[in-house]
């Protein structure tokens, strides 16, 4: 599959929050067996490592980032740190001001988009890249 | 409007004007070609040309040495000439001094 097109990288960021969210949906709303759940999950924790492992190893010893990507990272870390900051303060604002417990998907939710966010970030604002001519 | 279809010598976002692309043009140098002599990803190149990224200045003096050029000549914070205008206008001087 191929990622120059940043359309093509847009859908595959709403692909994965709607897959995420409907396997999480899925987890929450379908009383399956504690072995089933335990295979799903077994399942989805591999398939994050295989990416992990393509994206981050792979892909990185291939070839060291030069200093616009090493800029861009670093820009996306900031975006992400800076929404992420916002919602802990939004959550934080809901369990003082409410003394009540966060539900557990938005924990769920919190932990994934804390792990995800500088990725979305890159994918979703990087430019179609072109041919080298 | 089109990445793409940014003037090559415009600004952009870097407010940097550059002559990467003429340079290249007139060498018949690849980006791939000027992105392995300088350690960059072609990407990159492509930014430079645009004014999409402003370079360090240690790529500005890298880039402008591959091309055996002045900083100066490659980069400017000021609208750049024409390279045809400008050598004309010095052999011009040259003659009638």
């Amino acid at each position: 599959m191929r990622f120059e097109s940043r359309a093509r990288r847009r859908w595959l960021v709403v692909l994965f929050y709607v897959a995420v969210a409907g396997l999480y949906c899925g987890g929450r709303f379908v009383h399956a067996s504690a072995a089933t759940v335990i295979w799903i999950e077994g399942v989805c924790a591999a398939f994050f490592l295989t990416l992990f492992i393509i994206f981050t190893w792979i892909a990185g010893a291939a070839r060291c980032k030069d200093e616009r990507e090493i800029q861009r990272v670093n820009h996306a870390h900031a975006l992400a740190h800076r929404i992420f900051v916002g919602i802990f303060a939004a959550a934080l604002w809901y369990v003082m001001g409410f003394h009540k417990q966060l539900p557990n998907p938005v924990i769920g939710a919190g932990y994934m988009l804390f792990i995800t966010l500088p990725g979305t970030i890159l994918l979703w604002t990087e430019p179609d890249m072109e041919e080298p001519q | 409007m089109q990445d793409n279809d940014r003037k090559p010598e415009s600004p952009g976002e870097s407010g940097l004007y550059n002559r990467i692309a003429v340079l290249r043009a007139e060498r018949a140098t690849s980006r791939q070609q000027l992105a392995d002599a300088v350690g960059v990803n072609y990407q990159t190149i492509g930014f430079l040309e645009r004014g999409e990224y402003g370079p360090s200045l240690k790529l500005a003096f890298q880039i402008a040495e591959y091309f055996d050029l002045p900083v100066e000549a490659v980069f400017s914070t000021r609208p750049l000439k024409p390279l045809s205008q400008q050598v004309y206008a010095s052999s011009q001087s040259v003659e009638k001094g």
